[in-house]
């Protein structure tokens, strides 16, 4: 560069681009990018937090678009607001969730297995080459949540993720079906878990919690027959923060069973007593999964394995960004996800949940997807007003305004609601 | 002196500052960031330009050394420590673990891999880590060492403030259910001491502004 003979200033600037109007600048470009403002905040409480999303500067991981950070290291990024306008998530805006900071970044697949092993007649392994060969490709579309999702509502709060809303997407997963492997090794008589392990580790004791991540699902829980491992979401490989090259898929189960980088499966003759089954991951035996600081304390509370998702639905717009004009037509939309059954009714309220009238459902992609819904509002008068959403699955449950409070910030399904500035129309 | 000739010889000057990464010179630690920072400003995304403009700055420091696809980003500059516990594990052979690599804080970046090959090998480069100060205090480098041996320390300040008893108990399950077995009963009860001075709803304040300085100063 230093022997080109002729640049112009002009040239030089054109090269250099900002960095060369900074420097050419000097004082007055540096003077601009440090007028001194308040950061933004990275915590809220003992309050719980009001704003849609969690708290934290968007940053963008390799194969990602900006997320929220919550915690760097392992990481937990939380998806923005913005992309739950359409009811399937796009891959590179999903978020990412490790529960130990060593996961892989670089996998290679001539020497990479999917192992199916434990109480099995014939233990197999098979390579990425093979599942794409040798089995019936197959789809679903589901939402994957995080258990903690939405934690930082909690009151008294908890520790953990300070998760907003955003931990959760929707995509149409494709691969092989979970009873397929499992068939291919065959399973033997006297097994009751099957448990699921990728390549994440941490610098935690061997054998604690903090060195090994394990999750199992019992034999006979018919959600089963629904996984699949999935080499693709949204018809795109996986990304590897994402779990790369497959990922077990549990439709309406949370997150946690859904094993990145699925590198093990192994069929168990007893329950499995692993830190992420026993003592993690544990919710009130009660489908809500709630109970009270006291009955913690004084040990009354019987605990189980999370599970299934229960129902819930989120207004996406209108959002606090925006004002309408009285008189003017508006769409209120959102998305509805339950993991116990179809979702079958939204309902809306513009009066902060007094009074609630139907919303229309919208594309139908199966019952463990997110359901779009949208409801026509006209706001006659200027004012300040409170929308709010529930939904009903076919369970028959209705989400509530009764909050939800258990000791590791799980389950949170309650109405969701968003101020709605209306103005005049002059 | 005519201007256009004090350009041609001021020019490979401001060509070499803009070719250093621009953290080395406005920015407290060199990371990758610097590098990708300064790719991005450069506006004509020529082959020339992005040379010049990103210099694998560990290459010239360390050109000897050939970095294989995973290692070709900056090494982070407080490398995620390890205990004999991940040293005896056996490295699987099938996947790298992720590195970690300091980030300044509020910038959307993207850090970068090496060049892609036809092999079976996939990775990702190093992940951003960009963790807030602790509140200064008593311990605090303790705290520091200690929590940062498995996660960054941003898992405290993310927290809402929490009392006393939760900090316990969460120090406690770290000690024994996620194996920290490193802290002695001594260091966890200075690191509660800690959490309870700075963070709970009595003692926490909202943050200083750490991130954001005046032009020129550290």
């Amino acid at each position: 560069m230093d022997d080109q003979p002729a640049l112009s200033r002009r040239a030089a600037l054109s090269l250099l681009g900002g960095a060369g109007a900074a420097l050419a600048l000097g004082r007055g470009a540096l003077a601009q990018a440090a007028v001194p403002t308040t950061p933004a905040p990275t915590f809220s409480g003992p309050g719980p937090l009001e704003s849609w999303n969690g708290l934290g500067p968007l940053i963008a991981l390799p194969q990602k678009v900006p997320l929220i950070r919550l915690v760097d290291r392992p990481p937990l990024y939380e998806t923005p607001r913005a992309y739950f306008q359409s009811p399937l998530t796009p891959a590179a805006a999903f978020f990412v969730r490790s529960n130990l900071a060593l996961f892989p970044a670089s996998i290679d697949l001539t020497t990479w297995r999917l192992k199916v092993e434990g109480n099995v007649r014939r233990p197999r392994s098979f390579s990425l080459a093979a599942l794409l060969r040798d089995f019936e490709p197959v789809s679903v579309t589901a939402v994957m949540q995080c258990t903690g999702n939405s934690r930082s509502r909690f009151q008294p709060r908890r520790p953990g993720g300070q998760w907003g809303n955003g931990a959760m997407g929707c995509a149409t997963w494709t691969g092989v079906r979970l009873r397929d492997l499992l068939d291919r090794a065959g399973i033997q008589s006297g097994g009751v878990q099957v448990q699921f392990q990728g390549l994440d580790q941490g610098a935690g004791a061997p054998g604690s919690g903090g060195a090994e991540y394990k999750k199992s699902l019992d034999l006979d829980d018919p959600v089963l027959d629904e996984c699949i491992v999935a080499y693709a979401m949204n018809g795109q490989p996986l990304p590897l923060l994402n779990g790369f090259p497959v990922r077990l898929v549990v439709p309406g189960y949370f997150a946690t069973y859904w094993m990145k980088t699925l590198s093990f499966i192994r069929v168990l003759t007893e329950p499995d007593t692993n830190f992420w089954m026993a003592s993690a991951y544990l919710q009130p035996d009660n489908p809500r999964g709630t109970t009270t600081p006291q009955a913690v304390k004084d040990k009354k509370v019987k605990f189980r394995p999370v599970g299934s998702m229960p129902v819930r639905s989120f207004i996406m717009t209108p959002d606090e960004t925006v004002k309408v004009p009285a008189g003017l037509p508006i769409t209120v939309q959102g998305l509805a996800l339950s993991g116990r059954g179809a979702v079958t009714k939204v309902e809306v309220s513009t009066d902060g949940g007094k009074t609630w009238r139907n919303a229309q459902l919208g594309q139908d992609l199966g019952k463990y997807a997110f359901r779009p819904w949208s409801f026509a509002w006209t706001p006659k008068q200027p004012g300040q007003y409170t929308l709010a959403v529930r939904a009903t699955d076919a369970s028959g449950a209705t989400q509530t305004d009764q909050p939800i409070w258990n000791p590791s910030g799980y389950l949170w399904n309650t109405i969701e609601r968003q101020t709605v500035t209306v103005g005049q129309t002059g | 002196m005519k201007y256009p000739l004090l350009m041609g010889m001021l020019f490979p000057v401001v060509a070499l500052a803009v070719a250093l990464p621009l953290s080395v010179l406005i920015l407290p630690t060199p990371t990758v960031t610097g590098q990708t920072t300064a790719g991005q400003i450069a506006a004509p995304p020529s082959p020339a330009s992005a040379a010049t403009a990103s210099p694998p700055s560990t290459s010239v420091t360390t050109p000897s050394v050939p970095r294989t696809q995973t290692d070709s980003a900056v090494p982070a500059t407080r490398p995620v420590p390890t205990t004999s516990a991940a040293t005896t594990r056996p490295a699987s052979a099938e996947f790298t673990p992720v590195q970690y690599a300091e980030q300044v804080r509020g910038v959307i970046d993207r850090i970068t891999n090496g060049p892609y090959t036809t092999d079976s090998s996939y990775a990702i480069g190093s992940v951003p880590q960009d963790t807030p100060a602790l509140a200064d205090g008593e311990n605090v480098d303790l705290v520091r060492a200690t929590c940062s041996v498995c996660h960054a320390t941003t898992f405290i300040t993310s927290q809402p403030p929490l009392p006393a008893a939760t900090w316990h108990d969460e120090v406690y399950k770290m000690k024994e259910k996620y194996g920290a077995t490193f802290i002695s009963d001594e260091n966890a009860d200075k690191i509660i001491a800690y959490l309870s001075a700075h963070y709970t709803p009595e003692t926490r304040r909202a943050e200083t502004p750490d991130a954001v300085r005046p032009a020129g100063q550290p």
